[in-house]
């Protein structure tokens, strides 16, 4: 398969789901290519309402690629189920074809998503604003993604984009020509040093994102500790057998329910867990004390984590 | 169109402003992805995007660069190993 039958693909199983009533969309690195945004990732990213996760797995089962049936990735894959899914949890599946590898990683909620994202669909992809705050990831590639859907998003009258940019310069040239309105600078303090053209926006810009990367790091460490001893579980029961996606469903759900705790940062408590992370970036003189006073209220993000 | 539209509206703005706004735009994919690829993300439709996507791949595969996206929570592989 060429990368444009992949999208085709991808986009046809998505036509699929909604034919089901599926609430689903492509998100992640396909969803920047569908908006302009050279990517070089092929996986599909794939959002998808933890209610049709039954419907979900039902398709994947009967979807081959190259005659080559759907099966979870390895071991490292927790459950298609929404009680996982709930806390933060992603399912990994794949098709081992001869071509190559189709993957698709599914999630039952944006991360970072400050709203569901069902809300913000366009076509067969996941709304700008929702695939942004899912790229604010402490990988350095990801941020220019996150500024270029922001002006797109402003661009197209959406004032939520001003939450996206994250390059001083950038910022600067897009308030020569917009206004942003006061109830986004309210949610985002480093806006009004914009707006002013205070020498300490660059600083402030600078920890935002440093905030971001450390709360995407501490999570992607809390939750690979406690996906270990899943893991473990996991090779052993499965011993190098091929299962079927169902079977392997089924044993994934019943591994999970013993070692995978279902939302450990809601379990960590998710107010600790934002406090600690601008601790982090203070303690760590990673910031100057200073500019954590320009930092915004992101528990909101994470809302969804204790609803 | 070049590019998904991000909204079902009709646009709002000028052809003055539009022409500012791509004007900015271009200067940001220029300094945060090159030259080449402010052409291939801001000048091709997506299919031709999705071609040059797929080349470059391809050509980056052929020389030895991994293009895989490496496996979630930091593990070496799929299989959970360290």
């Amino acid at each position: 398969m060429n990368d444009l039958e992949l999208h085709e693909f991808y986009e046809n199983l998505v036509r699929r789901l909604r034919s089901k009533g599926v609430l689903c969309a492509i998100t992640g690195s396909l969803a920047c290519v569908h908006y302009g945004i050279a990517e070089s990732t092929k996986d599909c990213d794939l959002l998808c309402h933890p209610a049709s996760f039954e419907k979900l797995l039902a398709l994947l089962v009967r979807t081959k690629v190259e005659e080559t049936p759907c099966q979870y990735r390895g071991n490292i894959s927790p459950p298609l189920d929404a009680r996982w899914h709930r806390g933060g949890w992603t399912s990994h599946f794949e098709w081992d074809a001869p071509a190559g590898k189709v993957k698709l990683d599914v999630f039952g909620h944006g991360l970072r998503e400050s709203r569901p994202w069902a809300g913000d669909l366009l076509g067969f992809y996941a709304g700008p604003g929702t695939v942004a705050a899912m790229k604010r990831t402490n990988r350095d590639k990801d941020w220019p993604f996150v500024d270029s859907l922001g002006v797109r998003m402003i661009e197209a009258g959406n004032d939520e984009g001003w939450l996206h940019l994250f390059e001083r310069d950038n910022l600067l040239r897009m308030l020569e020509r917009h206004d942003c309105p006061d109830a986004v600078v309210r949610l985002r303090p480093s806006l009004k040093l914009a707006r002013e053209k205070d020498s300490r926006l660059a600083g402030a810009l600078l920890a935002e994102r440093l905030l971001w990367e450390e709360l995407d790091r501490v999570r992607v460490q809390m939750l690979e500790r406690f996906l270990r001893p899943y893991v473990n579980a996991m090779r052993k029961a499965s011993a190098g057998r091929k299962l079927s996606l169902p079977a392997d469903h089924e044993l994934r759900v019943e591994i999970a329910a013993e070692h995978l705790p279902e939302n450990p940062l809601a379990d960590f408590g998710v107010e600790k867990y934002v406090a600690e992370c601008r601790q982090n970036l203070v303690t760590g003189q990673i910031i100057h004390p200073d500019i954590a006073r320009w930092l915004p209220d992101v528990g909101t993000y994470f809302n969804w984590l204790e609803s | 169109m070049k590019r998904a539209p991000l909204t079902y509206n009709p646009p709002k703005r000028s052809a003055e402003d539009a022409l500012a706004f791509r004007e900015i735009e271009r200067e940001y994919h220029v300094r945060a992805f090159g030259e080449e690829l402010a052409r291939v993300n801001l000048d091709l439709t997506k299919e031709e995007r999705i071609r040059y996507i797929q080349w470059m791949r391809e050509n980056a595969q052929k020389r030895g660069v991994k293009t895989e996206r490496p496996p979630p929570y930091g593990f070496k592989d799929d299989d959970g190993n360290e």
